[in-house]
């Protein structure tokens, strides 16, 4: 057993509070069957983030008050699984980490918890809609805290799986419309696929590590550099020869988890369609916490990654990928959560850049920033959507400031934030982000890898711009009807966006690079705080150097503002001219390049023919009314002269046939 | 000659189930004659097989919690009730149990409120119980068709109704065939080692003769036939679809463990060293079976097809454990069918709990809108699809988990990913029925019954036992310190060897 | 080893030729005329008044399966009873059991009305 840390039993109230929190909505809606009165309902669901929040605090504080080198606190609630070979207790460990993560989780959960109390005040419905939306939040605020505070791999799978759950539950929560409830299943079965990879990556782990076989994170830190030099034969046609490196293999099947839950490509296609549920549950899950939940794993298993250069590269040239595709899709979409989707899908890709490049204090650095600017900009376009009655397209928008000041200010702060205007907490992440990826010498082609970096940099703030100068400026596009009911949403939604606006502004100063926290005597508080938790990236890049790079971020993010307010404010009449010019481009990008349909075409739809055609019609039974109580008489005519004769639909003969033969073709393989 | 010693304890489970059977079938006829009311008849009839199997499952429990092994006939040893026995036949007797319990109410509901019902459920479970402790291929095939020719009669149970007619006739012609398979089967292996008795034909098998091995073959496949795995799975959706929904779950359930336990015990007492080479015919067989139940499962409307290839992708999860031939891997067997009969079981009794007026609950468009009418039911059938599914915190991840690993363990890796890969699969058809349930408005509002107390207890105790596993597996904490399901299940197999 | 079952598999041979070859024989040389009197069910000249396919009361099943269940009951007691000195109190006690449980589903049927006509 490593010595992992100071032992507590602090931990397990953390993710107790809002499991509380939604058992007792549970027992209330599933047995008692009535709704509670809201102001208690509020109190519960609320009372259960924030007081999770303080003890968050107490922890940290306790946290900071031991000595460096051993900087966690651990909580085994219980041995879950104890098999023989591979033991995993239920428990909870908290280094700096996830001190980070929790931080931010329960800290930005609270407030879109506050927030989600006016947004959800006009359900009416009569199934105790509202606590029961409540009831969910609480549940996957506990399963995501299980996910970070998760001391093994087992523990932060179910709260990977737990949150994937509460993540379809609430997007298919307004099921009055069918496309919603589809959207939350796309977004669990795509998910699936990702869990898929991480399964396996667990069992190959436990497969390779023999009778060293442990889960716990601390222990495999320890274990790991006994197969980090071991090598596994793939077919020789997969890039870097026959021969992979074990822990390359590994971390490839973690990474495609993480591909899932962080919407990368090729796994990213579920998260645009999971703006289907309430925008709170957008900005907390679908942008805050949840889908950052991949770029987590792979910062608490960078030991692995460290081991793994293939795995690395993989990562970051992914996400280098996914940050400038997406962008590209958000310029086209005039769904205002739409573009905050793909924005989204982008963002993360900056994470895994700087992951991949090795700057994993970086990339939590930037997952709490976004954490901050995106959540803000979600609950900002709630707010403007709330203001226009459910209206989501901004083409029936522009000239909102007028009728909503304070929502128009915080959103131009996390407009700023997003689009890397010094001093505004999104600027310094992404220097981090490009500085790790610029130098980054593992990397195969990092310099292109910067360059995509701050492509995307100036794409982003483009349709940033875009999205703000269409909904707050110009002229109001929505009937006049719509135009007169236009309000300020109440102080329930306004407090949480002026408190993430705040910490939008301000956010960056509490990871502030070296060069220039030098210069206004701030530490870089969050770098220190993870220095021992991470491997850091050894840089070898001047100062003048980093001024460059910090400049040419600053100049990206200026070009795409202008460009933005020349097509949008100055000349309004280009965005069309520019569609005509490009027809087919333009259709093609505003289409989503078609990977919807791709996927369609090659994935879904041939496994239901396999199911329905091949492995139904011809091998097995028909579920058809006719030909089964029929079956005989029905069944030969259908399919005589046909060759399937014998091996078709609900006909007993066949099954004889085909028994006979399968005993037949196993007796003779027995004998062979 | 001189009486022979038999030990009487050995037997208790099975002749109570037995001779239940018997006074439950006079008890039927003396009762109808006193012209009472139906529905007295058939809650006294469930209530004293429930007794009777209460009675078997008490005796079962204490053999394994005594741990000894009895042997009926120690000087003609065919029938013995020994640790593995005895979690067997609990684990039997529970269910059959339970389905007792949610048959109270479900019978007159669909109308087929006839005592005759829990007689041959008794005699079933009685067969059962001597497959699962029998040490002599006499024994077995006694077991098996004293298991199988009931069912055929309880699968045709509601006999007004052709597709209860038509599945109790393909059963029969399909599961005669597969009987006569295996005895052709024993027949052989008969002929190469002159005896019937595990120990002898463990002692006497002889290496690499080819009779022998066609007839180790035919046993596994008549096997293979009743558990329903690929490629001789074809007739369980026809049979689970037409039989009474509660048939189906007996049979998908009991049937199921009642046959792997007596194959775990078939290779590891009577074919030991030769099973070895079975590693790679229980290979193949597992992932067809994976393939074929998650694939066909993803295309069916109709619920208890549906649970039927969903019970034959199990099958195949469940084969992974007999593909690794370790302790562990058939550990981890013994404990996937704890879980998978107390999973599958909750999901049935949800389906028996909502039917109603003659008909039974079987297509998905059934379910539409039961969040808003019930609850408490679409919450418990989403529990027990998840578990179904094997989300991490219900028993069916920990028992997927515990397989997959055994197969790893023992170095069949790329056996355990398809299995992962047809467990991802499986998600996208077990979530079609929460989906339906709280995501669709009901497309009538007909008013859906109150759930019996008998439904509710037996979904109670499914519910209870799987979260109580998903979340201890290995050790129960406090009062329940005693609970060590997976070690129950370690030791029941450790015990064969 | 094998070759024990000779013997076996050349009968097997010889009765699959046989078969085959009287029945290919059969087809080859054979006439073969169709006519409605040859098609008829009596091929000899008789005409069916009534339908072969008659229903009968399920009665006669029942009456014949209960009637087969206690013959064979009957058979069991001849070897028991050749050796019945040599069983004794156990052999009787054995015998009574299995009576006992045949005289269960005696009283059922009966019971049930099944044997009344």
């Amino acid at each position: 057993m490593v010595e992992s840390g100071t032992a507590t039993d602090l931990l397990r109230w953390i993710p107790l509070l809002p499991l509380l929190g939604a058992l007792v909505h549970g027992v209330g809606l599933g047995l008692l069957r009535r709704e509670m009165a809201r102001p208690l309902v509020i109190a519960i669901s609320c009372g259960a983030p924030i007081a999770a929040f303080a003890v968050t605090c107490v922890a940290f504080a306790r946290l900071l008050g031991l000595p460096g080198e051993q900087r966690a606190l651990v909580d085994s609630v219980y041995n879950w699984i104890g098999s023989g070979r591979v033991s995993a207790d239920l428990a909870f460990s908290f280094d700096a980490l996830t001190a980070v993560m929790c931080l931010v989780v329960t800290g930005v959960g609270s407030l879109i918890h506050v927030y989600s109390i006016g947004y959800m005040d006009d359900d009416h419905r009569d199934d105790g809609g509202f606590q029961r939306f409540f009831a969910y939040l609480n549940l996957f605020l506990c399963a995501m805290l299980l996910l970070v505070l998760g001391d093994n791999l087992l523990v932060l799978f179910l709260g990977w799986e737990g949150v994937g759950l509460c993540s379809y539950l609430l997007i298919g929560f307004w099921y009055g419309d069918r496309w919603n409830a589809y959207c939350g299943m796309k977004a669990f079965v795509v998910n699936r696929i990702g869990d898929f990879g991480f399964l396996v990556g667990i069992f190959l782990l436990l497969w390779s590590l023999g009778d060293a076989a442990t889960l716990n994170f601390a222990e495999l830190r320890a274990v790991l550099p006994r197969i980090a030099e071991q090598t596994v034969s793939v077919p020789a046609w997969l890039p870097g020869g026959a021969e992979w490196k074990l822990t390359t293999l590994i971390g490839l099947c973690f990474f495609l988890g993480a591909c899932g839950k962080s919407a990368q490509i090729p796994l990213y296609t579920w998260l645009p369609d999971a703006m289907a549920g309430p925008t709170p549950v957008s900005a907390l899950i679908h942008a805050a916490t949840m889908v950052t939940a991949g770029v987590y794993m792979v910062c608490r298993l960078s030991f692995l990654y460290e081991t793994a250069p293939g795995a690395a590269a993989t990562i970051a040239w992914t996400g280098g990928a996914t940050a400038l595709f997406a962008a590209t899709m958000a310029i086209a979409q005039t769904d205002i959560k739409k573009v905050l989707a793909y924005s989204t899908v982008s963002q993360l890709g900056y994470m895994f850049v700087a992951a991949g490049c090795g700057a994993y204090s970086a990339a939590i650095f930037h997952v709490g920033t976004h954490a901050f600017f995106k959540a803000l900009l979600f609950l900002g376009s709630g707010a403007v959507i709330l203001a226009m009655h459910h209206e989501q397209d901004t083409d029936r928008m522009g000239g909102l400031r007028r009728w909503l000041p304070v929502t128009h200010a915080v959103f131009l702060v996390a407009v700023l934030a997003i689009a890397g205007f010094p001093p505004f907490s999104g600027f310094f992440s992404k220097d981090e982000v490009l500085l790790s990826a610029y130098a980054a010498h593992q990397i195969p082609g990092h310099q292109a890898l910067w360059a995509i970096g701050l492509v995307t940099a100036a794409i982003t703030a483009f349709y940033m711009w875009r999205l703000h100068f269409r909904t707050f400026f110009g002229e109001c596009r929505a009937d006049a009807e719509t135009q007169r009911h236009i309000h300020e949403p109440g102080w329930t939604v306004l407090g949480p966006l002026v408190v993430l606006a705040v910490l939008s502004a301000v956010g960056g100063f509490f990871g502030l690079p070296a060069i220039w926290g030098e210069k206004i005597g701030l530490p870089n508080a969050l770098g220190e705080l993870l220095h021992g938790v991470l491997p850091q990236p050894e840089h070898h890049v001047s100062h003048a150097t980093e001024y460059a790079l910090a400049g040419a971020a600053i100049g990206a993010a200026t070009l795409g503002t202008l460009v933005a307010a020349w097509m949008y404010v100055w000349s309004p009449g280009v965005p069309a001219a520019i569609r005509s010019a490009t027809g087919a481009l333009s259709r093609l990008v505003e289409n989503k390049y078609y990977v919807d349909e791709i996927y369609d075409a090659l994935i879904v739809r041939p496994l239901v023919a396999i199911s329905d055609r091949v492995l139904f019609r011809v091998v097995d039974a028909g579920v058809i009314d006719g030909a089964l109580v029929n079956g005989t008489a029905l069944g030969v005519r259908a399919f005589a002269g046909n060759l399937l004769k014998y091996a078709q639909s609900g006909l007993t003969q066949g099954y004889l046939v085909t028994m006979v033969v399968g005993t037949l073709v196993i007796v003779a393989w027995m004998l062979r | 000659m001189n009486a022979p010693q038999l030990d009487m304890a050995a037997i208790a489970p099975l002749a109570f189930a037995a001779f239940g059977a018997l006074f439950v079938l006079l008890g039927e006829v003396w009762l109808t004659r006193r012209r009472t009311n139906e529905h007295f008849i058939n809650a006294a009839l469930s209530v004293l097989s429930i007794s009777f199997l209460g009675l078997s499952v008490y005796c079962a429990g204490a053999a394994f919690s005594d741990g000894t092994t009895r042997v009926f006939d120690p000087a003609n040893p065919m029938l013995s009730l020994d640790r593995f026995a005895a979690y067997s036949i609990a684990l039997i007797g529970i269910a059959s149990l339970l389905i007792c319990f949610a048959s109270i109410s479900y019978l007159p509901q669909v109308g087929i409120n006839h005592g005759e019902y829990y007689a041959l459920l008794l005699l079933s479970t009685a067969g059962m119980f001597l497959l699962v402790g029998a040490t002599d291929l006499m024994a077995l095939f006694l077991g098996l068709e004293l298991m199988s020719i009931p069912l055929y009669v309880m699968a045709g149970f509601d006999r007004r109704n052709l597709r209860s007619n038509e599945s109790a006739f393909k059963y029969f012609l399909v599961g005669s065939f597969a009987s006569a398979i295996l005895l052709y089967g024993i027949a052989l292996v008969y002929g190469v080692t002159g005896s019937l008795g595990f120990d002898a034909i463990r002692a006497g098998f002889p290496p690499g003769n080819p009779i022998g091995i066609v007839g180790l073959g035919l046993l596994v496949v008549g096997f293979a036939f009743k558990v329903a795995s690929a490629p001789f799975h074809q007739w369980a959706p026809d049979v689970y679809e037409g039989a009474p929904t509660s048939v189906t779950a007996y049979m998908a359930i009991t049937v199921k463990v009642a046959a792997f336990a007596a194959l775990l015990r078939l290779l590891t007492q009577a074919f030991g060293p030769v099973t070895a080479s079975l590693s790679d015919l229980f290979w193949v067989l597992a992932a067809l079976t994976i393939v074929v139940g998650n694939v066909m499962a993803v295309i069916q409307t109709n619920l208890k097809r549906l649970l039927a290839y969903s019970s034959i992708a199990h099958a195949g999860y469940l084969l992974i454990g007999f593909a690794t031939g370790t302790v562990e891997g058939y550990g981890a067997v013994l404990f996937y069918l704890l879980v998978y009969v107390f999973t599958n079981l909750g999901a049935f009794a949800v389906l028996m709990a909502l039917a109603q007026g003659g008909r039974d609950c079987d297509t998905l468009d059934d379910l539409a809108g039961l969040a808003r009418q019930r609850p408490g039911l679409a919450a418990l059938l989403t529990l027990f699809a998840l578990s179904l599914a094997g989300i991490p915190g219900t028993a069916g991840f920990v028992a997927k988990f515990f397989v997959f690993e055994s197969a790893v363990a023992s170095g069949q890796t790329v056996l355990a990913i398809i299995g992962v890969l047809g467990s991802v699969v499986s998600f996208y058809y077990y979530l079609r029925l929460p989906v339906q349930m709280y995501m669709s408005e009901a497309a009538t509002e007909t008013p859906r019954r109150h759930a019996a107390t008998g439904e509710l207890l037996v979904l109670a105790v499914c519910a209870v036992v799987v979260l109580f596993l998903g979340f201890f597996p290995s050790h129960a904490p406090g009062v329940l310190g005693a609970v060590r399901a997976l070690e129950w299940a370690r030791s029941s197999v450790a015990m064969l060897y | 080893m094998l070759a024990e079952y000779t013997g076996a598999v050349v009968i097997l041979a010889v009765a699959l030729v046989l078969a085959s070859a009287l029945l290919g024989i059969h087809l080859l040389v054979g006439p073969r005329r169709s006519f409605a009197e040859k098609d008829e069910p009596f091929e000899c000249g008789e005409r069916p008044i009534v339908s072969p396919h008659q229903r009968f009361s399920v009665k006669f099943y029942i009456v014949a399966m209960l009637f087969i269940l206690f013959d064979v009951e009957a058979v069991f007691m001849y070897p028991w009873g050749a050796l019945f000195t040599e069983l004794g109190w156990f052999g009787f006690v054995e015998m009574l059991t299995f009576v006992a449980v045949l005289a269960g589903g005696l009283a059922y049927v009966w019971m049930k009305g099944a044997l009344e006509w």
